[in-house]
């Protein structure tokens, strides 16, 4: 696997366009899928997309880029974008268009719509209070389904950071969620 | 031997809560075929402006190294003071070989444990033997940064924190706030620092999250140094979860242009700290200590802050200058008017002269 995603980017970095086109094909919708989980919007998260693509053929231009995982080095990339999103304090987009189509297509009735609204909202809040690494950990873990090597990777961490960065988040996430589920049942 | 099963249990209610956030849905084929044909123009405009000659990485090297090139046996010779160098290198490995084993293992030890104070030890020596000022704050935030981790371990493993430690993180914030103050700071260290009093910031409010721990004062006295730090950065502190009830009510009374396309102008990833190309190039866990967005209006780095305020003195005094010359015009109308009479009434307080 990881000789294959060498040949592919001794390819990138000739700017081929038959391998570079195969690489958005292959990554992009995961890229998209991972912005959209975080941020609630699609237009965000195509925003997300097109800059990490973009970014990685600046470092590749640079000389720079991933040496071996590419996937990784995406999802990093995406991350880092996302991060500088929620630091900007740009309020997340409500995503309602895009939660409509998800309602539409999974036939929900209006008020479990509503509560799974607002469920993702105080998940995506608590994300937020999370460190840029411990976020990346939990995403990865529990919304990508990647193992603890493969999140090593994206991180460029070793196997044991990622555990505690893991164990140090799911507490954190634990007292914060269980706060705002307090805090709305109290309302 | 319950940890672990608690944590196990804990993945799976985190797993479940989260499983409202898997869907997804269907991509635009539209953005999909543009974003697409984005990405393989760029790619090729890249491409007509490939340099002739190979990147130097890939260029054949006449001077090839090897171990032979040390020691002397090469053709020439290593200057004088890099082999004087050298050897005092060596016979300091030497010496300090089995040390340097325990220095190593100390690493990831705990307040509690035996190795601790071998730890700090080879932390304040490393401190100490930093010539630079830029190395010393990047230590000086490092240990920060293991100081509130180790507070968080000892918070989860329910052991109650010694003054010490967190003595000594007010030490070493101190540091860093001292350094920062005094150096001048490049664009990509600020951006790096300001990064890491972020994430500090996070770790702090985590500590504060903790349940039935009570508010130790020196704690508290530790985060506002913090939050003091990333004021000199530049960095506007708010809490994410309120900035954003705060947005919706603003939404709510339809002060907000919420539109996905109003929010990304001036803010789009070109727009904004603009350098990060990647993961190296990060804006990343990447953004700047006492670099300010454009949009951030009421954001100002720690180095034009003290211009401002040098500005400002200068105003002040300017118009102070502007002030006493109209004063004395105007004396000088009323003397001139009321030739005969008592003088007009001047200022009760002193003039000071030239404002300085």
């Amino acid at each position: 696997m990881k000789h294959s995603d060498n040949a592919i980017l001794q390819r990138a970095r000739q700017f081929d366009s038959q391998t570079l086109a195969w690489i958005y094909d292959e990554y992009s919708s995961a890229i998209f899928a991972y912005a959209y989980r975080l941020t609630g919007s699609a237009y965000l998260a195509e925003e997300c997309v097109s800059e990490t693509f973009s970014r990685l053929l600046q470092a590749l231009q640079m000389g720079g880029g991933p040496e071996s995982n590419l996937k990784a080095y995406l999802y990093r990339t995406a991350h880092n974008w996302i991060t500088d999103q929620f630091r900007r304090q740009t309020p997340l987009v409500d995503g309602l268009d895009d939660e409509i189509e998800i309602v539409a297509d999974n036939k929900i009735s209006t008020q479990a719509f509503l509560e799974q609204k607002d469920e993702k909202k105080e998940i995506r809040n608590a994300l937020r209070v999370l460190t840029p690494d411990q976020r990346l950990v939990i995403t990865l873990r529990f919304l990508e389904d990647q193992t603890i090597n493969q999140v090593a990777a994206a991180l460029g961490k070793p196997n044991g950071a990622v555990k505690s960065l893991q164990h140090r988040a799911l507490q954190t996430l634990k007292r914060v969620l269980n706060k705002s589920i307090k805090g709305s049942q109290d309302e | 031997m319950n940890k672990p099963i608690d944590d196990q249990k804990l993945e799976i209610e985190i797993q479940n809560q989260f499983k409202v956030l898997r869907d997804i849905p269907v991509r635009d084929a539209d953005a999909v075929i543009a974003g697409r044909e984005k990405f393989l123009s760029q790619a090729a405009e890249i491409r007509a402006n490939l340099p002739v000659s190979k990147s130097e990485g890939s260029r054949h090297s006449n001077q090839s190294r090897n171990l032979s090139t040390l020691f002397g046996l090469r053709k020439e010779p290593l200057p004088m003071l890099a082999q004087i160098g050298l050897a005092i290198l060596l016979a300091f490995t030497l010496l300090a070989g089995g040390g340097g084993a325990t220095v190593y293992a100390s690493q990831s030890s705990q307040p509690d444990d035996l190795l601790y104070p071998v730890k700090t030890w080879s932390e304040d020596i490393r401190y100490q033997l930093t010539n630079s000022e830029m190395e010393q704050l990047q230590l000086s935030l490092e240990f920060t940064e293991r100081r509130l981790e180790e507070l968080q371990w000892m918070q989860q493993n329910q052991t109650p924190a010694e003054d010490a430690l967190i003595e000594r993180l007010q030490l070493h914030i101190q540091n860093s706030l001292q350094l920062m103050t005094q150096l001048q700071l490049s664009e990509q260290d600020q951006l790096q620092i300001r990064d890491r009093l972020r994430t500090q910031d996070q770790l702090m409010e985590q500590l504060q999250l903790m349940q039935g721990i009570p508010e130790d004062g020196l704690l508290l006295q530790a985060r506002e140094m913090i939050k003091l730090q990333l004021r000199l950065a530049g960095v506007e502190i708010e809490d994410p979860v309120q900035t954003q009830q705060q947005t919706q009510q603003q939404q709510q009374t339809g002060q907000s242009e919420d539109s996905p396309q109003n929010q990304q102008e001036g803010q789009g990833p070109l727009n904004g700290t603009g350098t990060g190309n990647g993961p190296e190039y990060q804006n990343g866990p990447d953004e700047p200590a006492g670099v300010c967005q454009e949009n951030q209006t009421d954001c100002e780095p720690v180095q034009n802050q003290e211009q401002n305020q040098e500005q400002n003195q200068e105003q002040s005094q300017e118009q102070s200058q502007e002030q006493n010359q109209e004063q004395d015009q105007t004396q000088q109308q009323n003397q001139q008017q009321e030739p005969g009479g008592e003088p007009a009434q001047s200022s009760p307080e002193p003039e000071p002269k030239g404002g300085k």
